[in-house]
């Protein structure tokens, strides 16, 4: 066991080596002794100096006072990543749809004189157009310049057109 | 297994309410931070209680380590801030000119003396440890002292020894295993008559 625990100290044991020695570590009292004899060799020959032996005494019994951490099991790193993109989707979405429901839309550019030219609109001219162009407009009326999210309105209009014409 | 790797199963345990791991990183560690420490405050017994603060705040913060930085680093913050809040509640200041950044503290050197702060006992069972670390390997057999100083003091892998040495990787475990069992066998009587005792 102490052998293969300098091997792990040293980093040269495998994971699954490794994690069976720290798993002994728990239950062996003379390997965890081992342990720190070990590391205060490094230290000492690395020119280090050990603390009090009380040192360890006491610092032990504060920990013994202190009450157990618990830490909440960290996600795997798989489910961490999954999370993330569906998050990152999940904004985008909200970010699309919020900027289709609230983008500017196309205004008219404003007039130099908007009170004179709203008079002419008073009494629209308003040209009757034959039954073919309403069935051009019903039949071309995806390529018509709309602002998105405008519901009925394009179909409202080519279909009121429609109804007028047959009082004609 | 890496030592950053090693330290982070420790944690993990830790975290999941073994505190046994959590002393074997203070066992691991409580040197070096003291001798980091010993460079704010001057005093070994205030060291120690320092030294001691700071591994009680790194326990009480362990759900807070996700192992972004290693554990050392981590440790390396925290006796830092304990060593300034201790130093500015005893109306002191620490030092600049021995302010050391975080991102030194992976490469914190080993090597590095620890300021001279001990009582005239405490150098001496200090000396004496250090004279049986050193007689001993003095009177290691040649292979096995050097394959521990290659490993111990040049960080050396197992890999580096082997061909430094010209023998298989299975002889250099073999030997650096029995050079530190050799020490430990000569410590162990110190270190049981040390109980209590401040070095």
């Amino acid at each position: 066991m102490k052998e293969r625990l300098s091997e792990l100290m040293d980093g040269e044991l495998d994971d699954r080596s490794a994690a069976a020695v720290l798993e002994a570590l728990g239950r062996d009292r003379e390997a965890r002794q081992a342990w720190g004899t070990y590391h205060m060799t490094g230290d000492a020959m690395r020119g280090g100096r050990p603390l009090s032996e009380g040192f360890a005494a006491r610092l032990s019994a504060r920990l013994a006072a202190e009450p157990t951490v618990l830490a909440p099991r960290a996600l795997p790193a798989e489910s961490r990543k999954w999370f993330a993109l569906s998050a990152a989707a999940s904004l985008a979405a909200v970010a699309l749809v919020g900027w289709m429901a609230f983008a500017p839309r196309p205004q008219v550019a404003p007039s130099a004189a908007p009170v004179a030219q709203a008079q002419p609109e008073a009494k629209p001219n308003i040209v009757p157009l034959p039954t073919a162009a309403n069935d051009y407009l019903l039949a071309h009326q995806g390529f018509s310049p709309r602002v998105s999210l405008q519901g009925m309105a394009p179909y409202v209009r080519t279909v009121s057109e429609q109804a007028v014409e047959p009082r004609r | 297994m890496t030592d950053r790797e090693i330290d982070r199963q420790l944690v993990a345990r830790a975290q999941r309410g073994d505190k046994q791991a959590f002393e074997l990183l203070v066992e691991k560690y409580q040197r070096k931070l003291a001798r980091l420490l010993s460079r704010f405050i001057r005093d070994p017994a205030e060291v120690e209680d320092v030294t001691q603060e700071a591994f009680i705040k790194a326990y009480r913060a362990l759900p807070a380590f996700r192992g972004d930085s290693a554990f050392y680093t981590w440790l390396y913050r925290i006796g830092i801030n304990t060593a300034k809040n201790y130093l500015m509640a005893m109306g002191r200041r620490a030092p600049t000119s021995t302010e050391v950044e975080a991102e030194e503290a992976e490469g914190f050197e080993e090597g590095e003396q620890l300021r001279d702060i001990n009582t005239p006992e405490s150098v001496l069972l200090s000396n004496e440890i250090a004279e049986t670390v050193n007689s001993t390997i003095e009177g290691l057999p040649e292979e096995l002292r050097r394959a521990i100083q290659m490993r111990e003091i040049e960080g050396m892998s197992y890999e580096d020894i082997a061909q430094a040495m010209n023998c298989p990787i299975g002889t250099v475990r073999s030997r650096i295993f029995r050079a530190r069992e050799a020490i430990a066998e000569q410590l162990r009587p110190l270190l049981d008559i040390r109980k209590d005792q401040r070095w």
